[in-house]
């Protein structure tokens, strides 16, 4: 799976590549998956095999490749069905955030929201099923996850009035096993008697209706397009979901639940077993599909069941994994759209001073849009028991306008136009101590940090920046240890594994891209900011660093002695049959 | 109501009296109390509790100018009539210029009385703004009202977010309960009023403006932007319902209630054309129409006019408007659509199914 | 003296109306007029391209061939491409190589070419119709392409504006003819066509370096325009903007 393990900490205990070595790190080999859009998944590994997707676009989009994971050896590759018009209805750009592995097949979700199943081994497609329409303008850019037999696929679409879900799907045969919707009714939530929230305002029926105006339920977001993580021992699996549609708040009054909302639920019927809504009646596209990292701490000197959740509103939450209590919240960047959480109440508190009424033009809303903290997952270390986060530094202005939906069309009513934060830097790496709540260090970076993090045995934290650079640095306090200025911008997924020939591998997609990275891949003008959703405004200057890329990239150490990197020389091939 | 629209009476004819001018304009106010029902836009009484004090102050500065011309003009009339100049005429020259000591006194009398006249219209005017300035309870309802060119936009607001709803150009509300208006406007300065039962509010561009007004008569009233918007300022009206609680609350019941998902073939198929040459511009509620650029069509058919109060309600109005709406209302933003007839025999079959 | 309903001018056409049967026969009717309007010739000359040598063999408008047009046409032929014949539409080109070198360009004008309130309607429509939800208010890009500068991937003609938003393009552009009437995309067009233009300093071709970028649009929530170009501040390089200074 891309987040290494159900608890989705990144960590890899191992420790060839250490603190003391990583300067030494060289490139063993790249791979080119063809199409120069931005590379966000995660490579997996599995028994010796590589497993990597391409975005949705080109000739063969999110194609799929298998490569011997120890020489770079292209096994197989799968291309499903193309339909370009999916790219159309795509908000961030056509990414594609990983593949997943369970039982001898690889699972592919698709833009044009088909889920696959692919033999590991030979790449024969075993079953294909269709979750969505584009056309209502639904797309699917997570990983999946398969937990207990089932295919975590949630939708993406948040932008375009798309009804957000998770769906289940039965590993062996591709059958819709449960729907869990993020707003209507509570059959179709799937809540029912095992639902307990802890806070009374989530407590009553069908509230997935009752906090929207007439019918606007419909078209409300809540989409599910980030991480999925598991508890195997309270046998609960936790997501959250998108931004509440249209992103003009003065369209949905109510607190539109389920939207921006973390979930429980058992994996086996998909029944909700408590829910917190982090950003009620959200204002400014907060979505909560940031992961859930499961950890247990020890808090106040009792040990403790928690989710780590760092929320794109910009607060640490720790949160009781089997109660959905909050146990405490904290700002970890720059916050002036909100006053605080309650923690009585567990509501955050909108700065009224900053309400986006119709046509009003609100500056200096920190966070921006996409948060202070986005989709790029982070890891934990069980070692230093710190949270290395990637994450950006930004600030809006934002204007809403009357919207109309119109299917399969973007549905925001919002001008906005981004920028750096305080300081003037727009990114940051830092690590967090949940227990002390507070940062520990943290690296400015010039641009948005969009790439997820990766923590090792042997203390190295590793992620890419937007401007070229792949980082390792020393988990314990920040120092840069080693960097590699690759072809394109870093937006991806840091992977750590053991080859073959018992080499640490580290690899990584070069190619930037995303929502920020889409001027330097696409037809964007950096000369109007309010373009990408506003995102122009902040990135405008990356067309002067870097262009789109599609490499895979994978680092190891010099083998002792002869200072090249293992294995630059491929096996070789067995002669086609005649 | 026994009619279906006072405002579509003919108008009441004028005053048959020729006599005094005087005379004339109390019996023409006599009539417009008589038959105020039929003056869609008649402020001289009041159906409400905001204007029954606005029309008593109305009526009071009214006499009150009435008499101040009829003492003034006599007086002036008297005193031509008195100073006449008794030189020969044609030989002005000779006529003495002279002025009386009793002259100035009556400056100060003049002066004495208008002042009085004056405070007393000032402290009943300061009155009535006091009295009318916030309802005696809690306002039952809200309603938001958006000026847009040419029409309105309501939407119910409600402490439950699930009553919040959106129609345009007609509005119910309960009698004898205040109702809070909350006006904004999308384009241009407009103003809202309805002149049997509200005082007008001014729609200003980025600002929500709050007015109250309460209805104490069943019935039907028409309100009017009342500040220039443009093309079709003219055209810019809106139907006030006033009817008891219980038909309030079942047709703001009604109102929630989505589209029905048509059955039979024909009206799936019109469906379809709505959808497609319709639903990009106008909603309704429960299907995929979700366009907010022109007024809301959800259950259509329970309103009694289209266009914004310009044409009634029915079928021939409603094809002709969307047929060729830029020939009822030059200007107005909803384009020729270059509908085909088949297309608008459906578009017709699936706007007669909102009610 | 203020009036009633009854009095008010559109009443006795609309009376007409009602006194006719619904549908169809309303619908024919009244599209009389309008088809009139249609069959005219668009008298503006196509805006010169930029295209090089070669020979181009302009055709000349028509002046009485309507045809059925591309709008969804069922029993009848009512539809109009908004005043630009059919198919001459039909025979625009979308690429700009031709088999014998011969090169063909179907003069198709826009037809509210000469209004000048086509554009400021076009911005409302570029809303209105969620335009500005992929490619950017302003037509600055984002999940569709930039229109504020880039060439035109289908061609920049109006006519190939025209047809990129009626039919639809393959990479995610919406097929829109039939949802909105053939006014609103001419009135889109002129207004694209405002918006899209060379940014100051720039070239035959684009170079991007720290030296060339030195501008930017004032962005939008500081107020809309037509002509946005004509509105800029120093590049900010990504940092909060001059203009909310």
């Amino acid at each position: 799976m891309a987040a290494k393990n159900y608890q989705n900490t990144r960590f890899s205990p191992m420790e060839q590549i250490n603190a003391g070595n990583v300067a030494q790190l060289k490139l063993a080999w790249t791979f080119s998956v063809g199409v120069d859009r931005g590379q966000e998944a995660a490579p997996i590994v599995v028994d010796g095999m590589m497993y990597v997707v391409a975005p949705y676009a080109g000739p063969y989009p999110n194609r799929v490749f298998a490569l011997d994971a120890t020489t770079g050896e292209l096994k197989w590759s799968y291309a499903p069905k193309p339909n370009p018009s999916a790219a159309g209805v795509a908000c961030c750009d056509v990414v594609n955030r990983g593949l997943a592995y369970d039982a001898g097949k690889i699972f592919l979700n698709t833009l044009d929201d088909h889920t696959v199943a692919l033999d590991a081994k030979t790449g024969e497609e075993l079953w294909v099923t269709q979750l969505g329409e584009i056309n209502r303008g639904e797309t699917v850019t997570m990983a999946p996850l398969v937990v207990r037999g089932k295919v975590m696929v949630g939708n993406s679409g948040g932008e375009m009035g798309v009804r957000g879900w998770l769906t289940a799907l039965d590993e062996n045969t591709g059958k819709i096993v449960w729907r869990a919707y993020s707003t209507g009714p509570d059959k179709d939530v799937l809540i029912g008697p095992d639902f307990k929230p802890k806070y009374d305002w989530m407590k009553g029926k069908d509230l997935g209706v009752k906090t929207w105006p007439a019918e606007q339920w419909k078209t409300g977001g809540g989409t599910v397009w980030g991480w999925v993580s598991y508890d195997p021992e309270l046998n609960l699996i936790f997501y959250g979901s998108g931004n509440p549609g249209p992103w003009n708040s003065n369209q949905r009054p109510g607190d539109n639940l389920w939207t921006a909302t973390i979930f429980a639920r058992d994996p086996d019927t998909g029944q909700a077993k408590w829910a917190y809504q982090a950003s009620p009646h959200d204002l400014w596209d907060h979505d909560e599909i940031n992961e859930s990292l499961v950890i247990d701490l020890e808090i106040d000197g009792k040990q403790r069941k928690i989710l780590l959740h760092p929320g794109r509103n910009g607060y640490m939450y720790v949160i009781d994994r089997a109660t959905g209590e909050v146990i405490s919240a904290d700002p970890f960047d720059t916050i002036t759209a909100y006053k605080g959480v309650d923690l009585k109440t567990g509501r955050s508190i909108p700065n009224e001073e900053l309400h986006p009424s119709l046509n009003r033009n609100v500056q200096n809303v920190c966070p921006a849009p996409p948060g202070a903290k986005d989709w790029q997952p982070t890891a934990w270390s069980p070692k230093t028991k710190l949270l290395y986060v990637p994450h950006q530094h930004l600030c809006a202005n934002f204007k809403t306008s009357e919207v109309s939906y119109i299917a399969g069309t973007p549905y925001l009513g919002v001008e906005a136009d981004m920028y750096a934060g305080p300081g003037g830097n727009r990114g940051e790496f830092m690590a967090w101590d949940p227990v002390k709540r507070e940062k520990v260090w943290a690296i400015k970076e010039n641009f948005p940090v969009w790439s997820g993090a990766l923590v090792t045995g042997g203390d190295v934290a590793f992620y890419g920046t937007m401007d070229r650079l792949f980082k390792a640095v020393d988990a314990r306090d920040g120092k840069l240890l080693w960097q590699f200025r690759a072809g394109s911008g870093f937006i991806g997924q840091p992977i750590t594994y053991m080859g073959a020939d018992g080499t640490q591998y580290v690899a990584i997609m070069s190619g930037v891209g995303g929502w920020p990275g889409a001027i330097a891949n696409a037809e964007l003008d950096p000369h109007v900011r309010n373009g990408a959703l506003g995102f122009v405004g902040a990135t405008q200057d990356l067309p002067l660093y870097t262009a789109g890329g599609s490499s895979l990239m994978v680092f190891a150490l010099p083998k002792p002695g002869d200072g090249a990197p293992p294995n630059a020389q491929p096996a070789p091939r067995p002669e086609a049959p005649q | 109501m026994t009619r279906p629209h006072p405002v579509s009476n003919p108008r009441r004819r004028r005053s048959r009296w020729p006599a005094a001018w005087t005379a004339a304009v109390t019996a023409d106010a006599l009539c417009s109390v008589a038959a105020s029902a039929e003056t869609p836009l008649g402020y001289l009484e009041g159906f409400g509790v905001k204007t029954r004090e606005i029309a008593h102050l109305t009526w009071a500065l009214l006499i009150l100018s009435i008499v101040v011309v009829v003492i003034t003009s006599a007086l002036v009339v008297v005193g031509a009539l008195l100073r006449r100049s008794r030189a020969p005429v044609g030989n002005i020259e000779q006529e003495p210029v002279s002025r009386s000591g009793r002259g100035v006194a009556w400056i100060t009398i003049g002066v004495s009385v208008s002042t009085v006249a004056l405070i007393g219209s000032m402290a009943w005017t300061a009155y009535t703004m006091a009295a009318i300035r916030a309802p005696s309870q809690n306002p039952a309802v809200t309603i938001e009202v958006t000026g847009r060119q040419w029409w309105w936009q309501v939407r119910y607001q409600s402490d439950d977010p699930s009553r919040v709803f959106d129609t345009a150009n007609e509005i119910h509300v309960p009698v004898g309960k205040p109702v809070r208006v909350r006006v904004k406007t999308a384009d241009v300065i407009h103003s809202f009023w309805i002149p049997a039962v509200s005082d007008k509010i001014d729609l200003i561009p980025n600002q929500t403006n709050e007015t109250w007004f309460q209805a104490d008569k069943a019935g039907i009233y028409r309100g009017q932007c009342s500040e220039y918007c443009g093309k079709q300022h003219a055209h810019m009206g809106l139907v006030l319902v006033a009817e008891d609680e219980a038909s309030f609350k079942a047709w703001w019941d009604g109102q929630l209630t989505p589209a029905a998902e048509p059955e039979k073939s024909e009206l799936v198929r019109a469906e379809g054309v709505f959808l497609q040459r319709c639903g990009a511009c106008h909603g309704v509620r429960g299907t995929s129409a979700g366009g907010r650029f022109g007024p809301d069509l959800s259950h259509l058919m329970s309103r009694r006019t289209i266009a914004a109060a310009t044409l009634p309600n029915d079928t021939g109005h409603l094809s002709g408007w969307v047929a060729d709406p830029q020939h009822v209302k030059p200007g107005n933003l909803m384009p020729n659509l270059g509908i085909s007839g088949p297309e608008l025999a459906s578009v017709q079959t699936y706007l007669a199914t909102l009610n | 003296m203020m009036r009633g309903l009854r009095t008010s001018s559109p009443l006795p056409r609309a009376r007409a109306i009602l006194g006719l049967t619904a549908g169809p026969l309303v619908c024919a009717t009244l599209l009389l007029p309008r088809l009139a309007v249609a069959q005219q010739p668009a008298d503006q000359p196509a805006p010169s391209s930029g295209e090089p040598s070669g020979k181009v063999v302009e055709e000349p408008t028509p002046s009485g061939s309507a045809g059925g047009g591309p709008t969804q046409v069922e029993e009848d032929t009512g539809s109009y491409a908004g005043g630009a014949p059919a198919a001459r539409l039909l025979q625009t080109p979308v690429t700009n190589v031709f088999p014998g070198v011969v090169k063909r360009k179907p003069g198709v004008a826009n037809p509210v070419a000469g209004d000048a309130e086509a554009a400021t309607r076009g911005m409302q429509y570029f809303n209105a119709f969620n335009c500005s939800g992929c490619h950017a208010p302003n037509g600055g890009g984002g999940m569709g392409p930039s229109l504020s500068n880039a060439p035109f991937i289908y061609g920049s003609e109006p006519a190939n504006i025209y047809l990129s938003i009626y039919q639809g393009r393959p990479g995610g552009m919406p097929t829109f003819g039939g949802t909105v009437p053939d006014s609103v995309i001419w009135d889109l067009v002129t207004y694209i066509q405002g918006i899209s233009k060379p940014w100051p300093g720039q070239k035959w071709g684009v170079t991007v370096s720290a030296e060339t970028m030195k501008v930017e649009q004032v962005p939008t929530e500081f107020g809309a325009s037509i002509d946005p170009w004509s509105q800029t501040q120093s590049f900010s390089h990504g940092q909060r903007p001059n203009s909310a200074r």
